[in-house]
């Protein structure tokens, strides 16, 4: 225990490199997601394939490996990075793949009368998407997306193999040196579940606010 | 022609190899009430759709006032109009939907006066002013900020109803718009559509309310397998039925439900 609050300092600062690692993924992947269902659904054959093609890829490859492909092959391709932004740029475009699923999903499922209403009024396409759509797709991508995002967060923990110093490369550097991997990991694990675990509330919060169906 | 508020020429439709609509030509002038009726599948809510461009028609032309709708005709060729331009077009013609289509995380002030603001760029004082009044007009002023969820589907139409109206447009499409609702909430929907055939609104309803067709139809369209067979005032048409097909189609009608 007292090896737990004697390595508190180091560990914070892993816990902020996490969250860090986190927030910009979710943000990056949140926006590209959404630009990339946009271009899917809307955007014409030419984009249309290319997104595809860029899901169907993400798909297959897993995002350690995306990861190592980063940080040792980059730079043979002449691309210099650090680890902590290729970590974000990577974590980011692998999830983003996920959330475009969620938001296309979610558009695809308010129903055809509503463009239909939309037109009725003399709504050009654009305007339909943000008066009427938008919000009720919204309501059917939150858990979705809350889940994605907690995957994000937990998928930030495999940087800890490219040697970023997150949380959980922390918690390992520590454990190899003390030899006491009840206390730290079990400490890590509990720093991932809170954050989880928020994240989780927030969502069925938002949920909760968005139904307008009562 | 003049006073014309919606020509229909010699308009045709295919679904695939199916050919729904057959060179279908009338017309409806301002201020008339049409009213089609016929059997399923005979494509008169297609053909209602293709006046405002929610299905397209290969060929023939839909004129909204002299103007024609969702193509042009460049150097002898069809050419399709931008976006914008069958936006505006659909903007001058409403329509009241068998599901209703309100928009669900709005007020139901907020769903009448959205086409107005947004499209109409009125200001919104104003058109929540004319949101409101039009809301009395269906009898539903008390009810300004519910949820459309909130109403029933007599109450939800007559939304509709209002939401079209608040557009200003020309003529009004009416897509069996009581199919849906229970015998007891059609009447205050019927209500108000009598209202609007008595206030001169220009209007072209499909419907199976033979009752209401007769009392308030300036004419009536009889459709089957995608062409127009009959037409004519209510008189001659339920009175002097000309053709077979509509003979057999009020046979069915007066007879009823037969077990």
């Amino acid at each position: 225990m007292e090896l737990l609050i004697n390595s508190m300092p180091l560990l914070t600062k892993g816990v902020v490199t996490t969250l860090y690692l986190s927030a910009a993924s979710i943000v990056l992947a949140t926006v590209s997601g959404l630009v990339f269902a946009l271009m899917q659904l809307y955007g014409g054959i030419v984009l249309r394939v290319l997104v595809e093609t860029y899901l169907y890829i993400i798909r297959g490859v897993p995002l350690l490996v995306l990861l190592f492909a980063m940080y040792y092959a980059a730079p043979y391709a002449g691309l210099t990075i650090d680890a902590f932004t290729g970590g974000i740029i990577v974590i980011a475009v692998y999830f983003g793949a996920f959330m475009t699923e969620v938001f296309r999903g979610a558009i695809l499922s308010v129903p055809e009368g509503q463009w239909e209403a939309g037109r009725a009024i003399g709504f050009v396409r654009s305007k339909i998407l943000i008066h009427i759509i938008f919000q009720q797709a919204l309501r059917v991508a939150a858990p979705p997306y809350i889940n994605t995002c907690v995957a994000v967060i937990k998928g930030t923990s495999l940087v800890a193999i490219i040697g970023l110093a997150d949380v959980t490369y922390i918690g390992k550097q520590i454990v190899e040196r003390t030899l006491a991997p009840f206390e730290i990991f079990g400490f890590v694990a509990m720093i991932y579940f809170v954050i989880c675990f928020l994240l989780s509330r927030l969502g069925s919060y938002l949920e909760k606010k968005f139904d307008y169906i009562n | 022609m003049e006073n014309a508020a919606i020509e229909i020429k010699s308009v045709s439709k295919w679904f695939g190899k199916n050919q729904v609509l057959k060179k279908v030509s009338t017309t409806v002038r301002h201020g008339e009430a049409v009213v089609i009726i016929g059997p399923s599948g005979s494509g008169k809510t297609t053909l209602l759709r293709c006046v405002n461009l929610l299905e397209e028609f290969q060929e023939g032309e839909i004129l909204i006032d002299g103007e024609a709708m969702g193509y042009r005709i460049d150097k002898g060729r069809r050419v399709r109009r931008t976006e914008a331009e069958i936006a505006r077009m659909r903007a001058q013609v409403g329509m009241v939907f068998q599901s209703y289509n309100l928009f669900p995380h709005m007020s139901i002030l907020k769903n009448v006066a959205l086409g107005p603001v947004k499209t109409l760029s009125l200001p919104r004082a104003e058109a929540v002013e004319r949101a409101t009044e039009l809301l009395a007009r269906v009898g539903l002023a008390n009810k300004a900020q519910a949820l459309p969820g909130e109403l029933s589907g007599g109450q939800q139409q007559r939304v509709a109803i209002a939401r079209a109206l608040a557009m200003h447009p020309k003529a009004i499409l009416f897509d069996e718009v009581t199919s849906a609702l229970d015998p007891e909430l059609v009447g205050e929907v019927l209500d108000v559509m009598r209202q609007l055939v008595q206030d001169g609104m220009t209007m072209m309803i499909v419907t199976h309310e033979m009752a209401f067709a007769r009392a308030f139809a300036d004419r009536i369209v009889f459709m089957a397998d995608g062409e127009i067979i009959e037409q004519g005032s209510p008189e001659q048409i339920f009175e002097n039925p000309e053709s077979e097909r509509l003979q057999a189609f009020l046979k069915r009608f007066k007879q009823g439900y037969q077990m």
